[in-house]
């Protein structure tokens, strides 16, 4: 199974970095990353050691990239007709599906080794608290996995990458914008009750966790879950189709 | 649809509901059971709980009820605040979760109009207004026991962010505690009931001013801050010595020179300290003539801050000056001095002397009357090089010898309306004598000016001088656990990039504004005796003096332009430094990064391409 899931692995990222796709997200995520960090998150001016300017619009940025990442991965085998093909290849789906999804998440890391000039720059020459920043990028990383997941599900069941990256920005929007606050609030809970099943719910609230350096172990829990989730969801869809 | 997609779309939208419910059951439960055990993932610990409050909050007996009053928009109209009211809940929960169920923390939105806005408006709550200043918006909380005592934050400032923890430990411990005890108060320089140290100390005590012409020192009184005794009378020396017979514990402060005192009535006298038999029974000796300066450790005057001109009988003591005995915990992080005095000990039997707060080896003394009535400039070229090291503090604990022979009302009608006279202690006392008496002044320690109705919360201290007071008052009490509580410099007491950047600026220019200033100063000197002369008619005014006069100002002119453009050097430096930053992050590693991962890319695709061509041929 191991050497199955290599060779999808292996064929996803090359067709991400043999097109522009990759080298797109790739620029258009630096760009943005930088421009909060430096002109919206106050990077000068506020006290900085765990560049939580920088982590802190990661949420936002990655809501708009990942869709794009994840989009054609089963859309497109969908639009040409291959998945069908794929899936009578003698490879186990589970093989397909995290192949597709390491391969997403792999881009997802050439995406955060891109900044880590930043951290390096930093520790030169100024003070920087390292255990934070690592903590950060942990943070990154599981976030980037989660909406990776999110993403390859919704691809799942869209035919065109147009449709499943507009469905997948929604989604992932929601996840760290909206945060289903508006739901916990709809259900008219003690606001004691209303407060904690937000925080349980809150993506942000996770995510910040983790960031400002206080982990807990239902703070990462979240992020696997979601990703595991996502998974199995991803699994079932295509089970669907296959049947 | 046909009726086998219609079944797909139910199981599949099934399927999502049901992991959206399991991953609910499954969140919630790891909430309970992790969500306040939280890893303190920073290099120097910042969120942790400090021993003492781990202390506190487990050996809480009775039930406490926290209520925390917070408006739910403060994300949206205050973010940094919202950051500060996720911390202190969260360091409430490490509370609750830490007291075996004794704390309950409580949430209320006080929202306008609604029961929860009048609840936290009855109970003192402070509102403050939204951004747009159209509502009340709130954050605070009230504390509560089972017992009936209550205590209240009305507004947790984000200026006080670093001592919320020690704000609510206290407030804790003294839930869990005892009624609030009697600290005595004499002052010889008037009223100073309204010094910001003495809301501080009302807060956890029954703060009472006594006369100091008293004869006796009351009985349920055990500690006693004793501030700038001069000119005192027999009758003071005689209740002194007697509440110290007794037991009792004493702050002292005392010194050659109190600004204070000099600013309040700057007619009097030189200080007459008086209390100096007091001070050689206990075996200290104070230099009533100098004042200690000390330029490596010289704060800012606040007299001449515009100018940034330090002044060397102002001593910002940081924790490498301190000496505090283990009992009264770790050390503090600055205290302010201000001209204060010089204390020598001589051991007596049965006593112990820990010397609290001194100087650096670089200290010297400077006349009093110097330090009164003259400029900066002069105090400054007055500090001698005597390379010695000075005790500013003491710390005595121990038995002594009444100074009297018998009762000074012996004889008299009074004598049965006295408590008997003591010749010797009856336990040991301890003692805390301070050789400044500014230092407990509010523009010693606590620089922002308040409302009225400000209270303990709103307090902004820019050093740690009444921090330190109110610990020994716990101390000197028996409240132990009390006197340990420090406050968490760690939060948001870095500095930020762009001071980095200017200090690293600065740095490369350091040399040459410093020679730069060296020759203002001089300049300044020769311009003033060249002055003087022309004054007291040394040299008679002629065209070349007048001409050397211009020249004097236009050689100053000079300096202070060349100044002027070193700035500009710095703050251009700084915006080249800042514009390095952003461009190698943003364009010039990203983009050779790329590059590299680019041509990495196509020669792997070359090298499977060339291997798949040569396995076809062969």
């Amino acid at each position: 199974m191991t050497k199955q899931l290599a060779v999808i692995f292996k064929k996803e990222t090359l067709s991400f970095f043999e097109g522009v796709q990759a080298w797109v997200v790739l620029s258009v995520y630096i760009l943005a990353s930088m421009f909060t960090t430096f002109f919206v998150g106050g990077f000068f001016s506020i006290n900085n050691t765990g560049l939580f300017s920088f982590f802190y619009f990661q949420p936002y940025i990655m809501a708009f990239l990942i869709p794009a990442v994840t989009m054609r991965l089963w859309a497109e085998e969908r639009k040409n007709g291959t998945l069908e093909f794929l899936l009578t290849q003698p490879i186990p789906l589970s093989s397909i599906i995290i192949g597709k999804f390491l391969a997403a998440w792999f881009l997802c890391l050439c995406m955060l080794l891109l900044t880590a000039p930043l951290w390096i720059y930093m520790n030169v020459y100024f003070e920087t608290d390292n255990l934070n920043i690592f903590s950060g990028y942990l943070a990154c990383l599981l976030l980037s996995g989660s909406f990776c997941a999110v993403g390859c599900f919704i691809s799942s069941f869209c035919s065109s990458p147009a449709v499943s990256y507009l469905w997948g920005l929604i989604i992932t929007l929601f996840l760290s914008v909206h945060n289903f606050s508006g739901v916990v609030k709809a259900l008219h809970l003690p606001l004691t009750l209303e407060n904690k099943l937000s925080n349980i719910v809150n993506l942000n609230s996770h995510f910040y966790d983790i960031i400002s350096g206080q982990i807990s172990l239902d703070n990462i829990l979240f992020f696997v879950l979601l990703t595991l989730i996502s998974l199995s969801l991803n699994m079932a869809s295509i089970e669907f189709k296959k049947n | 649809m046909d009726k086998k997609k219609y079944i797909k779309f139910l199981s599949l939208s099934a399927l999502i509901l049901m992991s959206g419910i399991i991953f609910l059951a499954i969140m919630s439960c790891a909430a309970l059971l992790f969500g306040n055990k939280k890893m303190d993932v920073t290099s120097l610990q910042r969120y942790g709980l400090d021993s003492v409050s781990q202390e506190i909050a487990q050996n809480i007996k009775q039930p406490i009820n926290i209520t925390v009053y917070a408006s739910n928009d403060l994300d949206t109209e205050y973010p940094e605040l919202d950051l500060h009211r996720q911390n202190v809940m969260r360091m409430l929960d490490k509370f609750q979760s830490l007291s075996n169920g004794k704390i309950t923390v409580n949430l209320k939105n006080p929202e306008p109009y609604t029961p929860a806005e009048y609840e936290a408006k009855s109970i003192n709550i402070r509102p403050f207004p939204d951004s747009e200043n159209t509502r009340n918006m709130y954050f605070g909380a009230v504390f509560s026991s089972g017992e009936g005592k209550r205590f209240i934050i009305p507004y947790f400032s984000l200026q006080r962010q670093n001592y919320a923890e020690y704000d609510i430990s206290r407030i804790l411990a003294k839930l869990n505690g005892e009624q609030k005890k009697n600290i005595g108060v004499i002052s010889f320089a008037g009223n100073i009931s309204d010094w910001q140290i003495f809301k501080k100390l009302e807060e956890d005590y029954k703060v009472v001013f006594l006369n100091n012409k008293m004869p006796i020192i009351p009985q349920n009184i055990n500690t006693l801050m004793v501030y700038n005794p001069q000119q005192v009378e027999a009758n003071f020396v005689y209740a002194l010595d007697q509440f110290i017979m007794r037991g009792g514990n004493l702050i002292l402060f005392i010194d050659p020179y109190a600004e204070n005192v000099a600013q309040k009535y700057p007619y009097t006298k030189k200080n007459l300290i008086t209390m100096l038999p007091h001070l050689k029974q206990w075996g200290l000796t104070m230099d009533t003539q100098n004042v200690v300066a000390d330029k490596t450790l010289s704060g800012i005057s606040y007299q001449t801050a515009i100018s940034e001109e330090n002044n060397p009988t102002y001593l910002k003591l940081t924790a490498k000056e301190m000496n505090m005995p283990s009992a009264m915990g770790e050390k503090w992080l600055s205290l302010l001095f201000r001209s204060a005095g010089s204390l020598e000990v001589t051991p007596q039997k049965e006593t112990s002397y820990i010397p609290l707060f001194s100087t650096s080896e670089q200290a010297g003394l400077i006349n009093a009357d110097v330090v009164k009535y003259s400029n900066l400039e002069a105090i400054n070229n007055a500090v001698p090089n005597e390379h010695k090291k000075f005790n500013l503090a003491y710390w005595i604990e121990g038995s002594f010898p009444s100074l009297f022979e018998k009762s000074i009302v012996e004889g008299t009608k009074l004598d049965k309306e006295f408590p008997p006279y003591l010749p010797s202690s009856l336990k040991p006392s301890k003692i805390l004598v301070i050789a400044d008496s500014d230092f407990i002044a509010d523009d010693s320690w606590n620089l922002t000016g308040y409302k009225k109705e400000a209270c303990v919360y709103d307090q902004i201290p820019a050093n740690n001088n009444a921090d330190f007071i109110l610990s020994a008052i716990d101390y000197m009490s028996g409240n132990n656990t009390l006197s340990k509580i420090r406050i968490n410099y760690l939060i948001n007491d870095d500095k930020n990039i762009a001071e980095q950047i200017y200090a690293q600026a600065f740095a490369s220019f350091a040399d040459e504004y410093k020679t730069k200033e060296q020759e203002v100063e001089q300049l300044k000197k020769d311009l003033s005796s060249f002055q003087q002369k022309l004054h007291t008619r040394e040299t008679g005014m002629s065209l070349m003096k007048i001409q050397e006069l211009d020249e004097y100002n236009r050689r100053q002119q000079k300096i202070i332009e060349d100044l002027k453009s070193l700035n500009y050097k710095i703050q251009q430096k700084s915006g080249d430094t800042v514009n390095k930053i952003i461009l190698a992050n943003t364009i010039f590693i990203p983009v050779v990064l790329l590059i590299l991962a680019y041509l990495g890319v196509k020669i792997f695709i070359r090298n499977r391409k060339q291997k798949y061509i040569r396995i076809i041929n062969e």
